[in-house]
């Protein structure tokens, strides 16, 4: 942002003759060049570039108070629905982890007791590994890769709660950690051994 | 407001009007593109703790059913102690606001979930930890 800075006063130059140093012009560093032109149009263009180098200097000094203010006022709402936009998705994935790994680590007798049959207890297994290889930073890059192809689908409305409370089923579709947590959903159902908390569900919006 | 200036006083005067107007115009420009970038920027930070936070919590419950129902289909399998703390454990995720990110108890009460869920873990002698888990090196100097 802060590039932007620089050009936000408007640059054009009243001054033809100095077209090409303007740049240096706002330091005034050209005196010399000046020498062979009299003395009134010599003193107007340094009023006139003195002016304008005011001009832009207070311009600047507003525009970067203003940008720090405005920042402040809307990092907190920003921050806010982009939680609530993924607290959800990540809270999904999470169970993905807790219930594989502590699935996991029982004992192979209460691992028989919660999933019956051999298939099962596969399926457990490879949703253990699956999602066990997935960091946390991979999770939150596949996370937000899933929402900026939503977003670029659907240009993103103000209202971005929406889509955290329209179900993530459009939002991160072709997502793995997705396929994972529906991979979870299905055990689940074919196992009612396993009684998960999962909720189904979204958050209602407030 | 005064006449049009016309002397050097009033030239100064008027000059300090316009850099007074030529920084409320700069100010005016950079609040508005500061409420879109601070908006912005504010959005990607809550983004990635919204999911680190929910990962988190969804890592604890999904434990807590895992061995709710081991306990469901053998009772005898956890000790009574650890079978509280687990039922405790589950109780305290349940009430962790997680759609309030201003809420002041929250970290505390992250910090208690924590606490219970090592505990959990020690007693049960097994490691469940993955790569991006909390380690909160801190709070095991602490607390421990």
């Amino acid at each position: 942002m802060e590039h932007l800075n620089l050009e936000t006063a408007p640059r054009s130059s009243n001054d033809d003759k100095d077209l090409n140093d303007d740049d240096i012009d706002f330091w005034g560093e050209d005196e010399t060049l000046d020498t062979d032109t009299n003395e009134a149009s010599s003193h107007s263009s340094f009023l006139n570039r003195e002016w304008k180098r005011r001009h832009e200097q207070f311009h600047t000094m507003g525009y970067r108070d203003g940008i720090t203010a405005g920042k402040e006022a809307s990092a907190q709402e920003g921050f806010n629905v982009g939680f609530k936009q993924s607290v959800h998705s990540g809270y999904n994935w999470g169970l993905v982890r807790g219930i594989s790994s502590a699935y996991i680590n029982l004992s192979d007798d209460l691992k028989e007791k919660l999933a019956r049959t051999v298939e099962k207890r596969e399926r457990l297994r490879n949703l253990y590994q699956s999602s066990h290889k997935i960091s946390t930073m991979d999770a939150l890059k596949m996370y937000h890769e899933s929402i900026q192809r939503a977003e670029t689908k659907q240009e993103p409305s103000e209202s971005s709660s929406q889509i955290s409370s329209g179900d993530n089923g459009e939002l991160s579709m072709y997502n793995q950690l997705d396929d994972l947590f529906k991979e979870l959903i299905s055990i689940q159902h074919d196992s009612p051994e396993i009684d998960l908390k999962i909720e189904q569900r979204r958050e209602i919006p407030e | 407001m005064e006449p049009k200036p016309t002397g050097p006083d009033d030239f100064l005067e008027y000059t300090v009007l316009l850099d007074e107007t030529q920084y409320n115009e700069g100010y005016r420009d950079g609040y508005s593109d500061g409420l879109i970038s601070g908006n912005e920027e504010g959005r990607g930070v809550g983004l990635k703790l919204g999911f680190q936070i929910g990962e988190e919590l969804g890592f604890y419950r999904g434990c807590v059913d895992v061995w709710k129902s081991v306990i469901r289909v053998d009772s005898g399998s956890f000790s009574l102690r650890i079978k509280k703390s687990i039922e405790q454990l589950g109780e305290l995720v349940g009430e962790y606001p997680r759609l309030e990110p201003e809420n002041e108890r929250i970290q505390e009460m992250m910090d208690t979930i924590r606490l219970k869920f090592r505990l959990i873990l020690a007693n049960l002698g097994v490691k469940l930890e993955y790569e991006g888990y909390p380690k909160s090196s801190k709070l095991e100097m602490e607390d421990i």
